[in-house]
């Protein structure tokens, strides 16, 4: 049924879309038994998420299970993310102190790196990171932020040099 | 391009060739692009040793990890940072062991959808179109007819079961894996068990594991899980209605979680502890002592630990 669907037959389509959207619905449905998903239009809007991202790419999947897999996960986690405001703030927003022992010296001058940093505005922080944790080039730091790539790295030089006065 | 935006360019690239070298040695002769180098390379280091990972490196790590492609391929090159900050960070640890066990929920739930298939949705592959046609008048007639009793049941139930009581439930509830756990090898056999529902097993398996390792700094969390083992073994019902406790169970599940927040107190687990307080507020409710379950859903929704929203939710309930 995948193959004919793939090659355009739309009955074979609408079955397996169909099949999909009950798979999902099922899915999200059993979270929101167990509690996990409190409210019950998440589970509808989640299920209708995947059957959309079925529509737009079943011609380019590849292994059906893998792709169901790794799309029912993307949207838990998106709709986690969204539902765990003080979990995501703390993961993506905030430094922490590391508990792995390091030379003193090196701790005393991280632990007061990071709390400077902590003070800049969110800007500088997400430059910083993307920069220094996710390894992101200039170019991919602005088109994630949506500005010149001149700006980020003027944003980024500034940046430095203010903590250079601080340090 | 000036001094300033040349050192820039240097300063992101992986690798440099011999002319850039150069360039850099150059460009570092001016005690200005000196300093700027030598703070960017400090906080390049605090920031690597302080951040948390985020929701798309936890999403394409796990994805990694359990066998299927990633989205994003850069998290290959990032592997050796993720698993070093995943030994190091408690909170990023418990994110992925959490969205893990989702994952591993999905991967099951795809494996056999027709034996997780929740009622009411029904899933592909299980009837063929004739015989749809066939059962389906009786499978209809039969599904209303049990249905209605269960409804009778279910209101009558619901009208002589105590709030506190159905609050009290963890059935099918408690998250035996959001923790770290112990290496030890009857921590690990436990967590078997439990997967496998042998629960007389996994008890022997966490009591022979505190009796051998009483000393051990972490041994609170085999007390946890075997808290959270008597309170899930302590309910008893009739097809999900008319619960009930039993008492010495309950106590059993009270005791040991109790033992779990006195010895968890090197400050380094603190979400055991807050996780534990909301499991020792369902054992009092199991018990009937109403007020110390307030107190203890209290104490899980100040400490804001992962239970805040359920904790928050029973205490609207019992009020």
């Amino acid at each position: 049924m995948f193959e004919a669907s793939r090659n355009g037959d739309s009955n074979a389509f609408q079955t397996l879309s169909g099949y999909i959207h009950n798979i999902s619905y099922s899915y999200f449905l059993s979270k929101h038994r167990n509690g996990k998903i409190k409210n019950k239009d998440d589970v509808e809007d989640l299920a209708n998420n995947v059957y959309l991202a079925f529509a737009e790419q079943y011609h380019k999947v590849e292994n059906l299970e893998f792709w169901l897999r790794r799309v029912l996960f993307l949207n838990f986690i998106n709709w986690y993310k969204k539902n765990n405001t003080q979990r995501t703030l703390e993961l993506e927003e905030s430094f922490y102190i590391p508990a792995k022992e390091v030379n003193p010296e090196h701790k005393v001058d991280a632990d007061k790196i990071l709390d400077i940093l902590s003070t800049l505005s969110k800007d500088k922080q997400q430059i910083l990171k993307m920069r220094f944790w996710e390894d992101l080039k200039f170019a991919e730091i602005a088109e994630r932020l949506n500005k010149t790539e001149d700006a980020v790295k003027k944003m980024f030089y500034r940046t430095v040099e203010e903590l250079k006065k601080r340090i | 391009m000036d001094k300033k935006e040349q050192l820039l360019e240097l300063l992101q690239k992986d690798d440099l060739t011999s002319s850039e070298e150069i360039l850099l040695t150059k460009l570092l002769e001016d005690d200005e692009l000196l300093q700027f180098y030598e703070t960017h390379n400090k906080i390049k280091q605090a920031v690597i040793s302080g951040s948390h990972l985020n929701y798309d490196q936890l999403y394409n790590y796990i994805l990694l990890k359990n066998g299927n492609e990633p989205e994003d391929k850069s998290i290959i090159v990032q592997l050796p940072i993720i698993e070093e900050h995943l030994r190091n960070c408690e909170v990023c640890l418990e994110e992925f062991q959490t969205l893990n066990n989702e994952y591993s929920s999905i991967d099951s739930f795809i494996s056999s959808p027709d034996e997780n298939a929740v009622s009411g949705v029904q899933m592909p592959a299980q009837l063929t179109q004739n015989q749809k046609f066939i059962s389906a008048r009786y499978s209809a007639f039969a599904a209303l007819s049990i249905g209605l009793i269960y409804l009778i049941m279910f209101f009558i139930s619901e009208s002589v079961t105590p709030a506190a009581y159905e609050n009290a439930s963890i059935k099918g509830e408690a998250d035996f894996y959001i923790t770290r756990g112990r290496p030890t090898d009857n921590f690990q056999k436990s967590l078997e068990a439990i997967e496998n529902k042998n629960f007389d097993d996994a008890i022997n398996y966490l009591e022979r594991d505190i009796s051998e390792k009483e000393n051990d700094e972490t041994i609170f969390y085999s007390h946890y899980i075997l808290g959270l083992i008597y309170l899930e073994t302590a309910e008893k019902d009739f097809l999900g209605l008319f619960p009930s406790y039993d008492e010495q169970t309950a106590a059993n599940g009270l005791k040991n979680l109790n033992t779990a927040v006195e010895l968890n107190s090197s400050g380094k687990f603190p979400n055991v502890t807050y996780d534990a307080y909301f499991y020792i507020g369902k054992a009092n409710l199991m018990l009937g002592n109403t007020d110390d379950a307030k107190k203890y859903f209290n104490l899980a929704l100040e400490n804001k630990g992962s239970k805040l929203q359920e904790a928050r939710q029973i205490l609207h309930e019992l009020e």
